[in-house]
């Protein structure tokens, strides 16, 4: 979602502080993974819209399991792909992120976002045909 | 791309979206007998495949909290926001815990003979100042709205008196209605 490391654990940290402050606000309106999922996207997106556009900087990504030739062929694509992801525009990033890395329902998402579910398709749609295109780059 | 044309359809028509539906969510494909022999389905839909095998890779790489986030957390939380400071600091300071205003909120909520049972979250609003999230289970018979009022004004008041913090907001809800007997 920040593509950053730092960023992300400054993000989880105040995220979970504001949730902690506002957990008196929760109405149970929402599942309470969905209300922190909520919390969590705004904090990262403020976050983003906050700092000067930088260059992505993904943790190291091992696959253990194959050999070293394919896991460092595989770890050059996943770090291109995490290029990739961090380079989409904000919301639809952060669509896409809920959706194949967190695994969250469109419904959910909807509700992370603060948004409508033809939304959120829309714009995990457009996330999806961005990386497409963008991968046509780096394979 | 050099297989999409800028309506996103592949050059036979088929639409790019729906392929993307297809593997990124495991949707059925829409003719499977199409493009099983199309020679633009047939790799673009290899691309697809491998792309979101690697998304699906980086979708599982383990994610661990950062060591110590939760003492951090802890410790801002259980920091300002835990204290209230009070605004008379003629001979240094006096904070008292949002735990000490929460328990006092309930002590008076719970003196009215109407209510059964109160659950008080408390948290600092400023210098001086608390806000109350109050739960409450009545016994059945008295005007909410009257038993509302009177909650805010006790707890009001007291928390005033004991503590000299202002009490700026109670969100009250009323969650349940007391058995006869308690």
């Amino acid at each position: 979602m920040l593509g950053s490391k730092v960023d992300a654990e400054d993000a989880a940290q105040e995220a979970l502080v504001q949730a902690w402050r506002a957990l008196s606000t929760f109405r149970g309106e929402s599942a309470f993974s969905t209300w922190l999922y909520r919390i969590v996207t705004n904090r990262c997106l403020k976050a983003r819209a906050a700092r000067r556009p930088m260059e992505a900087l993904p943790d190291v990504l091992i696959d253990s399991d194959s050999d070293p030739a394919e896991a460092v062929a595989q770890s050059e694509r996943l770090h291109a792909l995490a290029r990739g992801v961090v380079a989409l525009p904000a919301e639809q990033r952060a669509a896409l992120v809920l959706r194949e890395l967190e695994g969250l329902s469109y419904e959910q998402i909807a509700q992370a976002l603060g948004v409508t579910v033809p939304a959120v398709k829309g714009r995990i749609h457009r996330a999806r045909l961005g990386l497409l295109k963008a991968s046509a780059t780096w394979r | 791309m050099a297989l999409v044309d800028p309506s996103e359809r592949l050059r036979c028509g088929t639409k790019l979206a729906a392929l993307i539906t297809q593997v990124a969510e495991g949707a059925p494909a829409a003719d499977p007998a199409h493009q099983a022999e199309c020679p633009y389905c047939q790799p673009s839909l290899g691309r697809m495949r491998e792309l979101w095998s690697d998304v699906r890779a980086l979708a599982d790489e383990p994610v661990r909290a950062p060591l110590g986030l939760l003492d951090e957390v802890m410790a801002r939380v259980g920091g300002p926001a835990g204290f209230v400071t009070l605004r008379d600091a003629t001979r240094g300071h006096t904070q008292v815990s949002v735990a000490v205003l929460a328990g006092v909120a309930r002590r008076v909520a719970q003196a009215l003979p109407a209510v059964a049972f109160a659950s008080v979250l408390a948290h600092a609003a400023g210098p001086g100042t608390v806000a109350l999230r109050v739960r409450l289970v009545v016994a059945y018979g008295p005007s909410l709205p009257v038993l509302a009022a009177a909650v805010r004004e006790q707890i009001v008041t007291h928390v005033r008196r004991l503590t000299d913090v202002q009490v700026t907001e109670i969100e009250l809800s009323v969650d349940d209605l007391a058995a006869p007997d308690t």
